[in-house]
């Protein structure tokens, strides 16, 4: 895995262990990170009229409220998305992240339905082209938040993520040979069940054939 | 390599610009942010100083760079598209694609020396108009209006003698260009003098149970159960009901790809295959770009032309893909 590409593994499972505070706390200093690194990015987004933006990770217990224009660029953790939002945004947490580092195309994904947009457009429209220009990389912005050891930390995250990401191949390997036996054992039991009917038929036909003989011989026995 | 046909890119941004030149476009073009191009979309296109990056990074890389200021001025307000002219010019754009008759003059008079190109806003599908165009405002080459067959551009290119640049890949508009009225009844702005169609402000998606609703201003304009593919709502790509049926009453979704005809065009005398996409993502201009470099490098050596890539229809607009007007049977 290139060092550009995001853990997402390891960060499912991270994000889905972190108490609320901590997941607060976190992504206000993400934030603030982001907003010394990518400077011209906050600004664009300054610029906008106020709105407030749901997201939606699907893999994911956490939804996050993201709100720029004339405050500060703020994203919260929040468990559901209950208050007034200008737009939505819904997703699984590896594309969300792909959409933010512009690796991916928002409008194909769109198309596809991998992502679900709802509400306003406008806002959507200039969060989308403001992130377009930047090359934003969420796990170097994440891990240079450990400051010093922020390259170790790197270089263990991705040693986790492919570890992580081994063991789910071997899940998924497992699970499909589960399935496979299942679909076997399945057959097999129809082919026997198949079996027995036609052993059944035919021990009805040859009864009848015997008590046809019976009836037009009925001294004769039947050999 | 002796280029096949030239590859005209789009850039909707300074990074896209870069990713278009470093995928292999000839030629990128770009517009201004504001009113004077047909992509005014919130966020998008070139600030003065983007621009001056922008074609120092292409030319470096021996790319050209086109300006569009192919909207139609307001009355009265003639400013924005006069600076856009002037400030293409002093940027070092190596042409200006206009639409517009007193852009054009205005171009003519004070820049004689920048190349103009006339936009598919002018919808220019005659003889007779493009050589006036030709004639009094000496344009070296026309965009075509993508309402034409292959037969038709060859006839066109014959009887002009004016470079023909066709549209090969992107969203389509099904009406004469700059001259559509669609989207300004709707939402009152035009895609003509505001250029923009459907403008994000108006556009809104909402869920309906398991199917996505999306509308401009408040007009429903279509309705996507969970099982097929989403697309924006332009107006003349909506389902409406028509006795009482939902149907695509002017074209369906569907995005223009003539990878197959790219020998057809170049027999029939076009210069420049241009990709539409201003208003999409890097990513999709790096995808396209590198798909067609990859397609015209082959062409160019002699070789079959490689299948289609899949990677190009899952990018274009309702993920289906079209010969759109160079293949209509029924002209
Ligand atoms: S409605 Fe369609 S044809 Fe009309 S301006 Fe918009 S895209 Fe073009």
């Amino acid at each position: 895995m290139a060092e550009t590409e995001f853990p997402v593994l390891l960060a499912t499972n991270v994000l889905g262990l972190l108490p609320a505070p901590a997941l607060t706390r976190a992504t206000a200093l993400l934030m603030r990170r982001f907003g010394r690194t990518y400077p011209r990015l906050f600004r664009a987004l300054a610029g906008h009229e106020p709105c407030t933006i749901g997201i939606e990770p699907t893999d994911l217990a956490h939804r996050f409220v993201l709100r720029f224009g004339g405050t500060p660029v703020s994203l919260v953790p929040t468990l559901t998305l209950e208050q007034p939002l200008n737009a939505c945004v819904r997703g699984r947490l590896a594309t969300l992240v792909g959409l933010l580092e512009g690796r991916l195309d928002s409008d194909a994904l769109f198309f596809s339905r991998e992502i679900v947009i709802t509400g306003e457009m406008e806002a959507i429209v200039s969060l989308r082209n403001a992130l377009d220009r930047e090359t934003v990389n969420v796990f170097q912005a994440a891990t240079a938040l450990f400051g010093p050891v922020g390259h170790p930390v790197r270089r263990v995250a991705l040693m986790l993520e492919r570890r992580l990401a081994a063991a789910h191949q071997r899940l998924t390997m497992r699970h499909e040979a589960l399935h496979a036996a299942r679909r076997e054992e399945h057959s097999i039991a129809t082919y026997c069940a198949r079996q027995e009917a036609e052993l059944q038929a035919l021990r009805t036909r040859i009864a009848k054939i015997e008590a046809q003989t019976r009836r037009r011989n009925p001294i004769g026995a039947v050999t | 390599m002796t280029r096949y046909l030239e590859l005209v890119c789009p850039a909707g941004t300074p990074a896209a610009l870069r990713v278009a030149v470093d995928a292999g476009a000839d030629t990128v073009y770009c517009g201004f942010q504001d009113c004077t191009n047909a992509r005014n979309y919130p966020g998008l296109n070139f600030t003065r100083e983007d621009l001056r990056g922008g074609i120092a990074y292409a030319h470096a890389r021996s790319c050209r760079v086109f300006v569009a200021v192919n909207t139609f001025p307001r009355a009265g307000d003639f400013g924005p598209w006069q600076r856009a002219i002037d400030d293409a010019a002093a940027c070092g754009a190596d042409a200006v694609i206009l639409a517009d008759l007193g852009v054009l003059d205005y171009a003519t008079c004070r820049h004689p020396n920048l190349r103009r190109h006339l936009s598919v806003q002018a919808a220019a599908a005659s003889p007779l108009g493009i050589r006036f165009y030709r004639d009094a405002f000496g344009i070296s080459r026309v965009v075509l209006p993508r309402v034409l067959s292959v037969e038709e551009v060859a006839a066109l290119i014959g009887q002009t003698g004016v470079e023909a640049e066709v549209f090969t890949f992107g969203s389509l508009g099904t009406m004469v260009e700059g001259r559509c009225f669609l989207s300004s009844y709707m939402t009152g702005r035009s895609p003509s003098s505001d250029g923009v169609c459907a403008p994000a402000e108006c556009v809104s998606y909402r869920e309906d149970g398991d199917r996505l609703v999306s509308c401009l201003g408040d007009v429903m304009i279509n309705r996507f159960a969970s099982d097929e593919p989403a697309a924006y709502p332009t107006p003349c790509k909506g389902r409406f009901l028509v006795h009482g049926r939902p149907s695509y009453l002017f074209e369906e979704p569907t995005g223009l790809n003539v990878i197959p005809l790219l020998a057809e065009l170049k027999a029939a005398g076009v210069t420049a295959l241009k990709i539409e996409g201003r208003q999409r993502s890097r990513t999709y201009v790096a995808t396209v770009v590198t798909a067609f470099r990859r397609v015209l490098d082959a062409l160019a050596e002699g070789a079959s032309p490689a299948p289609m890539p899949d990677v190009l229809r899952a990018v274009a607009e309702g993920g289906r893909e079209t010969f759109g007007a160079y293949a209509k049977g029924w002209r």
